[in-house]
């Protein structure tokens, strides 16, 4: 059986219709604009796209490129693209049932780069590296049409107002001598770039080093829609990945994109560690207070930036991502004739399950550890009773009443709090009725986490479950949200096939989602993953130590490492190991920056763990808890200074 | 006709006997090209050709800087290094940058440009020793030396391995984040022409390696997939533990189970057949729907890669890799040799085939 959910990058899906067939609208409203305004910014200037790997930017960019959106509106009537199209068409790319722009993505691979590594002056590679993505861009416009089956024959460009004379240079208006043109450009800067000994500057061909300035030339596409009518659409072109570019090459790509004369749209897509380290601080800066409306989409004259997974506020956006992924995956399931014959498209219904419970022998273990602890702290047992009651309240009114384990746990936290809260010589003075704590004691949200994180490192009970739990895990990341859940399925359709109920109990799904992120990790291979690798797991050993204290001072526990934001301004400007190390661990995922946190009456920036982590890990997902440190302690860990990684 | 269908490839007695009896002579001189760095391998040929005496011997050898190289892998290339000048006296070692600023691939054309200015005058033979150098590095060197056997007629290159593959498998390669073609290696992909042909990619598996492999699958986009296992090989379970790791990934690239190439790990020239005869057949089955292109990912042992190397200059091949910023040793043990070096050698053009005429 075909599990979508392997796909995760949806590159993979070749076929239009199967691409679609998984598309959620809600990135598309989510990320680019809310006002006709901020879309029209999109395409009349240079549009830069941020994002983690996974976040879905080359998923929105497939989704815009010309024979995607024909392909769509051809089904435009199919409920499920319905949605889709209406959001397209606020997004303004189609109007009236009928596409507005003429979209194709070029992969910025190394193809481009090489350039930069010519020997030649900086003006002519750089000539040269714009050369090559006109060219490209015109033949990729062109194959979009031909893709959707449109006769080139018919097609032309309309040429800017004052660009008649520079028509001949590019090929002619026609689609057929414009790609003539443009092949006979891409082959001689390919050979350039591809041999093994790069000519000499004086001796490159004249379609290498002639001038070639297509968008300086085209304004709009005129193409025969349908077989009825023509339709004038405006180019646009999505440069992906571009952070594979030389830093000096993005720079001066970015400064010739953001020309103005220019009439076809533009987009920048690229990851965040093409930034300085210092821009990339700012665009991955985290909203810490709920209801700010944040930076997400900015335009200023010359450039419209648009940052994937930093948006509203941290939890609006997990509320985002939960119903986004909640809808992918009923997408995905569609697709799963086993699932769908059945009607079972919701992950979430297969993912609930009774509450986990430890063994009764544990349980008992459970309360005489609770016992003894009381005695050993002093604790009369009266006050202990007025906790539990405290403990009962709280779970009978939060619907928990079932989880007595939870109970007995939670009543552990609250005897360590009373008795740090009051004087250790009242403990010995049998005190009984006036032993007050110095801070009211409460069990609340805070204290039932740490006693269900205490509960799964004592006892194994399950912690990780369900599907909220499954889309914190992923951090946002929509390919970490299939990577887990591409296992959650995979034994779900075994169970269907041995006509087994479609459901996995808490304990199977703790099991999958550990081993899935635990394999995540052990799969990284990416620059400076080793030292990533020792990095996250010191913090995590950290936070676990710190989680697992008997009077869970951090409540849910601990995910994060906080180190003095004045320290890390330090390092992100030093460019030393450790600032490469927590580059690339930021770029995948592996920890998420939020700087200028205010806490104890001092600004810290935070390393929040990912998800793979924090599961491997059994910390929790709740955010906020983290242990102090500094820098040294994080080279330490990583083990840059040693081997300057 | 394929071009190496009938390449010399010795080993153990017969090469022994090749080097005393052929290459060990007053009117021989030779350039070993070899690389210094930590593998252990480095050495192995450098110190059998020192027992040569008559043959004029000249050394150059590549130092490949990383980035991201450890202290302790640094403190190993330099005792090889030492030990490689103290072999072949009349010797250089050369540092190789293989990343430029950005973390850009440049290796390959270092090692390029490098080799253009060398003088090769005089010489009757070269040996490329491969053992310790990367993909990246003796492509493009492997390119450049038949391009100069084809302008010296009486140039002789060789090519030569210590293979080990247990060894090759403790060496755990850190991935750059960019898939790039090897470089010398393009052979038109990416072109717009090429762009209707149907795209077979052949990835060499290799245990550790299932995310540079994906990341090499985004670059490439085959319309199909074929992987390379090695087999026969020399751990017998090698091609099934790869199998199990890679299950998912196979899954996801819609490898069909009757897809998978086999290669025995010792031979390169069986690979090297395999493949041309993959392409041969593909270009006359797509001729009448737009072309094949059949792109190469060589991992793992170094005879295998041989195999692809040789198929890819032969057929013009693109090969796409991802480069190692770094390395890390797998088992905190020495990294030494498993017994006495298993030389591989294959003689790749010169007088043998007569001449700077095509084999």
């Amino acid at each position: 059986m075909e599990n979508p959910f392997l796909k995760r990058a949806t590159e993979h899906l070749r076929d239009d219709d199967a691409f679609l067939a998984i598309i959620s609208p809600e990135p598309l409203r989510h990320y680019l604009g809310r006002t006709d305004a901020d879309r029209q910014a999109l395409f009349d200037r240079l549009a830069r796209l941020l994002g983690q790997p996974g976040s879905g930017k080359t998923t929105i960019a497939r989704l815009l490129e010309y024979s995607t959106l024909a392909a769509l509106l051809r089904k435009r009537n199919v409920p499920d693209f319905r949605e889709l199209a209406k959001a397209l068409a606020d997004c303004q790319v189609i109007a009236e049932d009928r596409p507005k722009v003429l979209g194709c993505r070029l992969p910025m691979e190394a193809d481009y780069r090489e350039f930069w590594e010519l020997p030649y002056p900086p003006e002519l590679k750089h000539q040269l590296f714009v050369a090559m993505i006109q060219c490209r861009a015109v033949l990729a416009w062109l194959r979009q049409l031909e893709n959707a089956q449109v006769d080139l024959t018919k097609v032309s460009i309309v040429p800017k107002e004052d660009s008649e004379a520079s028509v001949g240079a590019i090929g002619g208006r026609g689609a057929v001598e414009l790609r003539e043109k443009a092949r006979r450009v891409e082959a001689a800067l390919y050979n350039i770039g591809g041999a093994v000994l790069a000519p000499s500057s004086n001796n490159l061909s004249s379609d290498a080093a002639g001038a070639y300035h297509p968008f300086d030339v085209i304004e709009n596409f005129v193409v025969p829609y349908e077989g009825v009518e023509m339709l004038t659409l405006q180019p646009l072109l999505m440069l992906d990945d571009a952070h594979q570019l030389h830093p000096e090459q993005y720079r001066l790509l970015k400064k010739w994109l953001m020309r103005r004369e220019l009439k076809i749209g533009r987009w920048l897509l690229s990851r965040l560690d093409a930034l300085e380290s210092g821009e990339m601080l700012d665009a991955v800066s985290a909203d810490i207070s709920e209801g700010t409306h944040f930076r997400r989409f900015t335009v200023t004259r010359d450039v419209t930036e648009v940052v994937f997974q930093t948006g509203s506020s941290r939890q609006q956006e997990r509320r985002f991502f939960r119903t986004m992924a909640r809808d992918m995956a009923r997408r995905y399931l569609d697709r799963m004739p086993l699932f769908r014959d059945v009607r079972l498209t919701d992950l979430g219904t297969m993912l609930t399950s009774d509450t986990p419970r430890i063994a009764s022998s544990e349980m008992k273990q459970l309360a005489e550890a609770v016992d003894s602890s009381r005695e050993r702290l002093r604790i009369p047992q009266k006050k202990a009773e007025e906790l539990g009651t405290l403990v009962s309240d709280y779970l009978r009114n939060s619907a928990h009443e079932q989880e007595s384990d939870v109970a007995l746990a939670m009543q552990s936290i609250l005897l360590h709090r009373f008795a740090n809260r009051v004087p250790q010589e009242a403990l010995f003075a049998d005190l009984e009725d006036d032993l007050e704590p110095s801070k009211p004691l409460a069990a609340d949200a805070t204290v039932y986490e740490g006693a269900r994180l205490h509960l799964y490192h004592q006892f194994n009970r399950p912690f990780v479950y369900g599907m909220d739990a499954v889309c914190d895990a992923a951090a946002e990341n929509p390919e970490q949200f299939l990577w887990f859940a591409a296992e959650l399925v995979e034994h779900l359709a075994n169970r269907i096939q041995r006509r087994r109920r479609p459901e996995l109990s808490a304990r199977q799904q703790q099991e999958i989602l550990h081993s899935r992120a635990s394999k995540a990790i052990s799969d990284w291979d990416f620059p400076d993953s080793p030292a990533v690798r020792r990095l996250v797991q010191g913090i995590a050993d950290r936070c676990k130590k710190r989680s697992l204290e008997p009077n869970a001072p951090l409540g849910a526990g601990a995910c994060a490492f906080g180190f003095l934001q004045t320290e890390f301004d330090r390092v992100a400007q030093s460019n030393s190991p450790l600032a490469q190390v927590l580059k690339f661990a930021v770029a995948y995922n592996a920890i998420t920056l939020i700087p200028n946190y205010p806490c104890k009456k001092r600004t810290w920036c935070l390393l929040e763990l990912g998800g793979f982590v924090l599961v491997r890990n059994g910390l929790t997902l709740k955010r906020g808890g983290f242990v102090e440190g500094t820098a040294n302690e994080l080279m330490t860990m990583a083990n840059v200074a040693r081997e300057g990684a | 006709m394929n071009r190496w269908h009938r390449c010399i490839k010795l080993e153990g007695c017969a090469l022994d006997e090749f080097l005393r009896d052929y290459i060990d002579r007053r009117e021989r001189s030779l350039l070993l090209i070899a690389g210094a760095g930590f593998d252990p391998r480095s050495t192995s040929i450098a110190q059998r050709l020192a027992t040569l005496d008559l043959v004029k011997k000249r050394g150059l050898f590549l130092r490949e800087e990383r980035p991201g190289a450890p202290a302790k892998l640094r403190d190993m290339a330099d005792i090889n290094a030492g030990k490689l000048s103290e072999y072949i006296t009349d010797s250089e070692v050369v540092e190789i940058p293989i990343f430029a600023a950005g973390n850009a691939v440049v290796g390959g054309r270092e090692v390029a440009k490098l080799l253009a200015q060398q003088d090769f005058g005089g010489l009757t033979d070269v040996l490329l020793d491969i053992s310790a150098l990367s993909t990246g590095v003796f492509f493009p060197a492997v390119r450049m030396l038949l391009a100069e056997a084809e302008r010296r007629p009486g140039l002789n290159v060789h090519v030569v391995v210590d293979e080990q593959p247990a060894t090759d498998h403790r060496i755990i390669g850190v991935a750059s984040d960019h898939a790039t073609p090897v470089h010398g290696f393009k052979g038109r992909i990416g072109l717009d022409e090429t762009g209707n042909h149907a795209r077979l990619w052949l990835p060499q598996l290799v245990l550790h390696r299932r995310q540079t492999l994906e990341r090499i699958y985004g670059t490439v986009m085959p319309d199909d997939v074929c992987p390379i296992l090695p087999f026969p090989c020399s751990d017998p379970r090698l091609p099934d533990k790869l199998v199990e790791e890679y299950r998912e990934t196979l899954e996801a690239w819609r490898v069909d189970i009757r897809n998978f190439l086999y290669a025995a790990e010792n031979d390169p020239l069986d690979l090297y057949n395999t493949i041309v005869r993959v392409v041969d057949t593909r270009v006359r089955v797509f001729a009448a729907v737009g072309g094949s292109l059949v792109t190469l990912s060589p991992a793992g042992g170094k005879l295998l890669s041989v195999g692809s190397l040789l198929a890819a200059l032969d057929r013009d091949l693109p090969v796409m890799f991802v480069e190692s910023i770094g390395y890390e040793i797998l088992n905190d043990g020495p990294l030494l040799l498993q017994g006495p070096p298993k030389i591989v050698h294959l003689w790749l053009a010169g007088e043998a085939y007569g001449h700077s005429e095509k084999n």
